[in-house]
């Protein structure tokens, strides 16, 4: 990805590095090849990316409620916003919920990285099926955990101890939002972090030995340290991808109940698909995009790994 | 290095040999595992059981009766009811059934994975061949947007659809998705073309082929393994997306399975063992590429993160 910036030649050493000029011709076939090959992705991109974050702007300061024309109501809608209890209780259960599943997906990933690595009895079907809840659909995982979970057909109540409407009850109904993205996507740190510990040259693994660490030590000392970049990016993704995700919540509770587990996310398809407030809920897209995009940039800075690797 | 060892004619040390060879092995890939070991794997695997419980349950659960399913969550189905997947299939849900909820998903998914594909690969091309300094701009432009969240745009798209006729299409839904999931697809066909071997294409020039040519007949073939990777996590993730098929095919006749199943569970509930069958048929098409590509789709995943 940063390879392109060290490959772009500066115009007067243009001459130099002929090889690549060639390749598209001659300067005008160059660029109609070039721009060719780019045009569906530019077209696609201006229609349904573009266009559509252009368009939120105006909507914020429009009362719309899905059909008809829009009518102009100022800065109601932020005024609203900012006042709404409702909105910052949200991005306050997103936060937690979004560090609670990147915290549970990290550790427990790489604990199972570890172990995949000291090659337990039977690491490739654990590995196959440790990483399966992965490519299933959220929606449809977190279904099967609702019915699991469900006081009078889920299984989960029929063992002693874990007989609670786990759902329902507004104290744990987060816990179970958290446990069930948490146990899909452990998957993705796992396979990261193991890759990272492959990576790990045998050289360093038997000079910790040779000077006496046991296993336990030298995973700390020598297996962790050495894939400190990968648990940054894999933190940072966890941190990313959970701040987005509907589908688990929307599944598993829709928000509820009340409002115990409702989400950035959910804040925004209620007030626009539901309540038919398009104004009001692309002002908090606006701002909560604003929050995600922020919250990226502080850990990629703060926390840039030493060296980045690509692939 | 241990077959080397225990080969070598010489028998001066014929003891330690074979002590230390095991030494060596036992660690990494020992044919015997010590008690710690398996105590680990043990754990591991209750772990990766309690991952996979809910879907078993379900996939028992659509073979048995409502009564069984509630009585016996996760005893074994005896007899087998076949039955609730032909009930499954026909099932219905706000009017429509499951089966047109399967076809909605295929044809939201064909497309949105065909245009992803095609317009990213072509894209990520053209900006790793001109590597000139406006090629930099649309790579950092695109990787900007790849960093977009959805959320920013499915309010204005959810009218954008309604004036263009979209909504509720599956193949026009597929298409909105599509255009929002090539940004992955060109960061990651870039990566590849990035080391691309320029000689190949080189000598196709000087043999008088087009670019188009070149794309086609060289490039396409000598890239098949990337753009498997981009063609499974397009499938994947447009296959189980909730958060363009929820809000924007609003007739329930043009739903995926993903929304589909959350409206036939919450009305359906009567009929549990048709409604479970429902989820495992959703499923289907995701569990057969995992069990025949796994390895290419755990690896796609990780360069998929890794951007």
């Amino acid at each position: 990805m940063t390879s392109i910036a060290k490959q772009t030649p500066l115009p007067d050493q243009r001459p130099q590095e002929p090889e690549r000029r060639r390749l598209l011709g001659s300067h005008n076939s160059h660029h109609v090849m070039f721009y060719g090959f780019l045009l569906p992705a530019i077209v696609l991109t201006l229609i349904f990316t573009l266009y559509p974050l252009i368009q939120s702007l105006p909507l914020m300061f429009q009362r719309w409620p899905g059909y008809g024309k829009p009518r102009y109501i100022g800065f109601q809608n932020i005024q609203h916003l900012f006042t709404d209890p409702e909105f910052f209780a949200a991005i306050g259960r997103t936060l937690w919920l979004t560090a609670a599943t990147a915290a549970g997906t990290v550790v427990i990933g790489t604990a199972l990285a570890i172990a995949f690595y000291r090659k337990i009895p039977l690491t490739n079907t654990l590995k196959f099926l440790a990483f399966f809840p992965v490519i299933l659909p959220p929606a449809v995982y977190a279904l099967a955990w609702k019915n699991a979970l469900d006081p009078t057909l889920g299984w989960v109540n029929k063992i002693p101890g874990l007989s609670h409407n786990w759902l329902s009850d507004p104290d744990t109904a987060m816990w179970a939002v958290i446990f069930v993205s948490t146990i899909q996507y452990v998957g993705i740190p796992m396979i990261l972090m193991l890759s990272a510990m492959n990576d790990i040259p045998e050289s360093a693994n038997d000079a910790a030995t040779l000077d006496g660490c046991n296993a336990w030590q030298r995973i700390w000392h020598v297996i962790l340290p050495m894939s400190r970049d990968v648990l940054v990016v894999v933190i940072g993704l966890q941190i990313i991808g959970n701040f987005k995700t509907l589908d688990t919540v929307y599944a598993l509770t829709k928000g509820g109940p009340g409002l115990a587990t409702d989400i950035l996310p959910t804040f925004i398809y209620r007030q626009g698909f539901e309540l038919s407030n398009f104004g009001f809920a692309s002002t908090a897209a606006f701002f909560g995009t604003l929050l995600i995009v922020a919250l990226t940039y502080i850990y990629t800075h703060y926390f840039r790994p030493q060296k980045m690797s690509n692939q | 290095m241990s077959i080397s060892e225990l080969d070598d004619p010489t028998p001066t040390r014929p003891a330690t040999t074979t002590t230390n060879g095991q030494k060596r092995r036992l660690p990494r890939k020992g044919a015997r595992h010590s008690t710690g070991s398996i105590v680990v794997s043990i754990i591991v695997f209750i772990f990766v059981l309690i991952g996979i419980l809910p879907i078993i349950s379900i996939i028992l659960g659509s073979l048995k009766s409502t009564t069984q399913i509630v009585g016996d969550p996760l005893g074994l189905p005896i007899p087998l009811q076949f039955g609730n997947y032909a009930r499954g299939w026909a099932g219905v849900a706000v009017g429509e059934s499951m089966s047109t909820y399967f076809v909605n998903t295929v044809a939201f998914s064909v497309v949105a994975v065909i245009v992803s594909t095609i317009a990213g690969t072509m894209a990520a091309y053209a900006i790793a061949r001109a590597a000139t300094r406006t090629s930099t701009i649309f790579e950092r432009s695109f990787t900007l947007l790849y960093a977009l969240p959805y959320l920013a745009v499915i309010i204005p798209l959810f009218s954008i659809t309604g004036d263009f006729g979209l909504r509720s299409n599956p193949f026009g839904i597929g298409l909105v998705f599509g255009a929002g999931w090539l940004f992955l697809t060109v960061i990651l066909m870039f990566g590849f073309f990035a080391s691309f071997p320029n000689d190949v294409i080189e000598a196709a020039k000087t043999d008088g082929a087009s670019e188009i040519r070149i794309f086609l007949s060289i490039v396409v073939p000598m890239s098949k393994g990337a753009i498997l990777s981009c063609v499974l996590l397009a499938f994947i993730y447009s296959w189980n997306n909730l958060s363009h098929t929820l809000p924007l095919l609003v007739d329930p006749a043009s739903t995926t399975v993903a929304p589909g199943l959350l409206l036939f569970s919450a009305q359906y509930s009567v009929d549990l063992g048709a409604q479970f069958a429902g989820i495992v048929i959703s499923i289907v098409p995701l569990v057969g590429a995992y069990a025949l590509m796994h390895k290419h789709i755990m690896e796609s995943f990780r360069v998929g993160s890794f951007r």
